[in-house]
C-alpha cells in the first residue's frame, strides 16, 4: 500500500511525462511540413498546427476560436468548386467512421492533397477526425512535366516530318504544359513563320493566327520570340511586362495574351549546335498559377529536344539530296532516239523517308548498228550503293565497245565490282543488245540474276526472255547465258527492277502474276503508255509511294 | 513492314539451327546479320531455315551470301533448308541454287550435317 505522500510523487511523474509527450506532439506538429487538424465529432476544431494555417490561409485566431464553420468560411472563397467541398465535409461528419483521402484544388493554383482518419479511442469510440494536409502542386507539376516530356520526345522521333512532330507536341503542351502554345522557326531570310499553335478553344487559335498574322515578330525587338531567338535566351514572365503592353515588344504577342486572357508566358529557344533555329512560346491564362522556373525548366528541356530532331530531320534530308543527286547525275537524262523503236524509262522514287535505292537503267548505241539496254540493282539503299551503281554503268558503257556479247560483258562488269567494291555488296544486271531490222529487232538478253525481261507481243501474248544467271560480285566465277529473241511489229521489251514485282500490300506482293495481266492489257500500246500503265498500276495497287525506287525500261517496235 | 522472326537452337549435335521468319529485308537484315554472327561459330553447320520466310530482297540475299562466306573461310557449312516459292526463287534466278546448299527439310539436313 503506497503513503500518500508517494502516491502524489508518482502522480506528479505522470503529469511530467504527460506534459512531455503533449509537447512532443505538439512540437512534431510543429515540425511538420504537412497541416493536421484534429476536431471533435461534434465539429468542433480541438487542434491545429502553424503549418495548416499557413496552407490554407487562415489566421491563428480565428482558428483557436474552435469554430469549424468560420474556418469553412475563411477557406471557401479559395476553392476551384467549392460546392464539392461542403458536400464532401458534411457527408465526413456524418459518416465519422470513414477514412478519406483526396485533393483540393485551390484557385491560386495549389493542390492540396487530405488525408483524413478517424479519431479511435482505445476503446473503440469515435472522437473525432484528424486531418493531414499536404501541398502537392510541385509534385503533380513534376509529373505533369515528365508526362509532356516523354511524349513530346515520343512525337518528336515519330517522323522526319518536322511540321507534324512540332504540331503534335504543341498539341502535347495544352493542357499540359499551358493554355497556349505557339511554335515559331526561323527562315534563311530571317523571318520568323509561325509552325504550329495550339488552344484548347479552336475559335481562339483561329483569331491568336490572324492576330500573329496582323503582327509578326519584328527582328530587333527589345523582347519576345525575336529576342528569343537573335540571343538564344529564354524569356519567363510570371506576369506580362509592360513592354509587351506599350506596343514596344512583340505586338502580335501583346494582342494574344489580350484576347486569350493569358498572365503569364515563356518563351524558349530551339537551339542548334551553332544557331537558334526557332523559339516556343507557351502561355498560360488565369485558371493556371504564373509560370515557374520548374515549368520553364521543362519548356527547355522540350524545346532542345525539339532542336536535336529538327537537326536530325535535317541531315538526313542533306544526306538524301546528295544520295539522289548522285543517282540523278548516274540516269541518262534523255534517251537517245532509235531508228524504229520508241524507249521510255521510268524511275519511281520510295517514299520520303526511305533512301535512296540503286536501281539503275541505261540505253546508249554500241556504236556497231547495236543498241544496249540496260537494267540493274544494287544491293542496299545509300550513298554506297549510289557509288556502285556508278561503277556499274560505266563498267559496261565501257566493256560494251569492246565486246558485242551480254555475258561477256557482264563477266566484264563482275570482276570490277569483285576488285573494286569490298563491303560484300554486289548487284543485278540485266543486258540486252538489241540489233533493229526492219520493223523488227533481234535482241540477245543476258541476266545476272536480275528479274528476266518481258516481251509483249502485239496480240497481247507476254512471255519472259533469258535465264538465270550470276548475281553480279560474289563468285569469281559466273555463269551467264546469252539467249536471242525477236520482236516483230508493235511488240514491246519491258525491263524492270524487283521493286514491281515485290513491292507489297498487307503482305501480298504485286508479283509475276498481276504484272503479267497489266502488259498483257497494254498490248499495242506505245513504250510510253505501258511504261505509265504499269507505274499506275504498281502504285494503285500498293495505295500509297512504292517502300523502294523502281525502274522500269520499255521499247516497242513501231508498226 | 512486320520484320523478321529468329529463332535460334544450338544443338549439341554440332549443328546450330536458326529459323527465319517474316520479311527479311532492308529493315531486318542488320539484326539477322547479328545474330547469325553471333552464334554461327556454335557448330560446324549452320542450318538456316527458310521456311517461314514470306519475302527477301537482296539485302536480305546478302545476308546468307555474307553467312556462306565467312562459312567457307573458317572451315564450316552453311545449310539452307528451302524456303517457299516466292523465296527460292530469288535463288534460282541468280543460280545460287546450284551454288548453296539447299534441303527440303530439317530432318534430311540433320543426316548430312550431323
Amino acid at each position: 500500500v503506497d503513503l500518500p505522500q508517494q502516491v502524489t510523487e508518482r502522480q506528479r511523474d505522470l503529469e511530467d511525462q504527460l506534459r512531455f509527450q503533449t509537447a512532443v506532439v505538439a512540437a512534431q506538429a510543429d515540425a511538420s511540413n504537412e497541416g493536421v487538424l484534429v476536431a471533435s465529432s461534434d465539429g468542433r476544431i480541438l487542434s491545429f498546427n502553424a503549418r495548416f494555417a499557413e496552407l490554407w490561409g487562415i489566421s491563428e485566431a480565428t482558428l483557436a476560436t474552435g469554430s469549424n464553420e468560420s474556418a469553412v468560411q475563411a477557406v471557401v472563397d479559395k476553392l476551384v468548386d467549392p460546392d464539392a467541398f461542403t458536400k464532401r465535409m458534411a457527408y465526413l461528419s456524418e459518416h465519422l467512421e470513414e477514412k478519406s483521402r483526396e485533393e483540393i484544388a485551390l484557385k491560386d493554383g495549389r493542390l492540396l492533397q487530405r488525408v483524413t482518419v478517424p479519431l479511435r479511442g482505445e476503446d473503440g469510440r469515435i472522437y473525432g477526425r484528424i486531418g493531414c494536409f499536404r501541398d502537392i502542386t510541385d509534385k503533380r507539376k513534376r509529373e505533369e512535366g515528365n508526362r509532356f516530356l516523354a511524349l513530346a520526345s515520343k512525337e518528336l522521333a515519330a517522323s522526319l516530318d518536322v511540321e507534324r512532330n512540332l504540331s503534335r507536341v504543341a498539341r502535347l503542351a495544352v493542357p499540359l504544359l499551358a493554355d497556349w502554345c505557339n511554335v515559331d522557326l526561323s527562315e534563311p531570310d530571317g523571318s520568323l513563320r509561325q509552325l504550329a499553335m495550339a488552344h484548347a478553344d479552336l475559335a481562339m487559335v483561329q483569331l491568336a493566327h490572324e492576330l500573329r498574322r496582323r503582327h509578326p515578330p519584328r527582328p530587333n525587338e527589345p523582347m519576345g520570340v525575336a529576342r528569343v531567338v537573335r540571343t538564344g535566351a529564354s524569356e519567363l514572365h510570371p506576369q506580362i511586362p509592360s513592354q509587351f503592353a506599350d506596343g514596344t515588344s512583340d505586338l502580335g504577342i501583346q494582342e494574344i495574351v489580350e484576347a486569350l486572357r493569358l498572365r503569364s508566358l515563356m518563351i524558349v529557344p530551339i537551339a542548334a549546335p551553332d544557331h537558334t533555329i526557332g523559339a516556343i512560346t507557351f502561355g498560360r491564362g488565369e485558371s493556371g498559377t504564373p509560370f515557374s522556373d520548374q515549368d520553364l525548366h521543362v519548356a527547355e528541356e522540350v524545346a532542345a529536344r525539339a532542336a536535336i530532331a529538327i537537326d536530325n530531320a535535317r541531315l538526313y534530308r542533306e544526306r538524301d539530296q546528295i544520295a539522289r543527286a548522285l543517282q540523278q547525275n548516274l540516269l541518262p537524262t534523255t534517251l537517245p532516239r532509235i531508228p524504229g523503236i520508241e524507249a521510255t524509262a521510268r524511275y519511281l522514287t520510295a517514299g520520303e523517308g526511305t533512301d535512296v535505292g540503286g536501281d539503275f537503267y541505261d540505253l546508249f548505241d554500241t556504236g556497231d548498228g547495236g543498241w544496249a539496254a540496260v537494267i540493274g540493282d544494287v544491293c542496299g539503299k545509300g550513298a554506297a550503293a549510289a557509288a556502285l551503281m556508278g561503277l556499274a554503268r560505266h563498267t559496261i558503257r565501257t566493256a560494251a565497245i569492246r565486246d558485242r556479247r551480254p555475258s561477256e560483258i557482264l563477266t566484264t562488269l563482275n570482276e570490277a565490282v569483285r576488285q573494286q567494291i569490298q563491303d560484300g555488296r554486289f548487284c543485278t544486271a540485266c543486258y540486252v543488245r538489241i540489233r533493229p531490222g526492219d520493223r523488227t529487232a533481234r535482241l540477245t538478253v543476258c541476266s545476272a540474276g536480275h528479274p528476266l525481261p518481258a516481251v509483249v507481243r502485239k496480240e497481247g501474248n507476254v512471255e519472259f526472255i533469258g535465264k538465270g544467271g550470276s548475281l553480279v560480285g560474289v563468285y569469281g566465277d559466273v555463269e551467264l547465258s546469252d539467249v536471242a529473241a525477236e520482236l516483230g511489229p508493235g511488240d514491246s521489251l519491258v525491263l524492270y527492277t524487283d521493286g514491281v514485282t515485290d513491292e507489297q500490300r498487307r503482305g501480298e506482293e504485286f508479283g509475276e502474276r498481276r504484272l503479267v495481266e497489266v502488259l498483257s492489257s497494254c498490248a499495242g500500246s506505245s513504250a510510253g503508255a505501258i511504261a505509265a500503265r504499269l507505274d499506275r498500276a504498281v502504285r494503285a495497287f500498293c495505295s500509297h509511294d512504292p517502300v523502294d525506287d523502281i525502274a522500269i525500261l520499255a521499247l516497242r517496235v513501231v508498226s | 513492314v512486320t520484320g523478321a522472326g529468329i529463332e535460334i537452337r544450338p544443338g549439341e549435335d554440332g549443328v546450330v539451327r536458326v529459323a527465319l521468319s517474316g520479311e527479311l529485308d532492308l529493315a531486318a537484315a542488320p539484326e539477322v546479320e547479328r545474330k547469325l554472327r553471333e552464334h554461327e561459330r556454335d557448330g560446324a553447320v549452320l542450318l538456316l531455315d527458310l521456311r517461314g520466310v514470306k519475302f527477301m530482297d537482296s539485302t536480305g540475299l546478302r545476308v546468307i551470301l555474307s553467312a556462306d562466306s565467312r562459312a567457307r573461310r573458317d572451315d564450316r557449312k552453311l545449310v539452307l533448308v528451302r524456303g517457299p516459292e516466292a523465296v527460292h526463287r530469288v535463288f534460282r534466278l541468280t543460280l545460287l541454287d546450284q551454288r548453296l546448299e539447299f534441303v527440303q527439310d530439317e530432318a534430311t539436313s540433320s543426316e548430312r550435317g550431323g
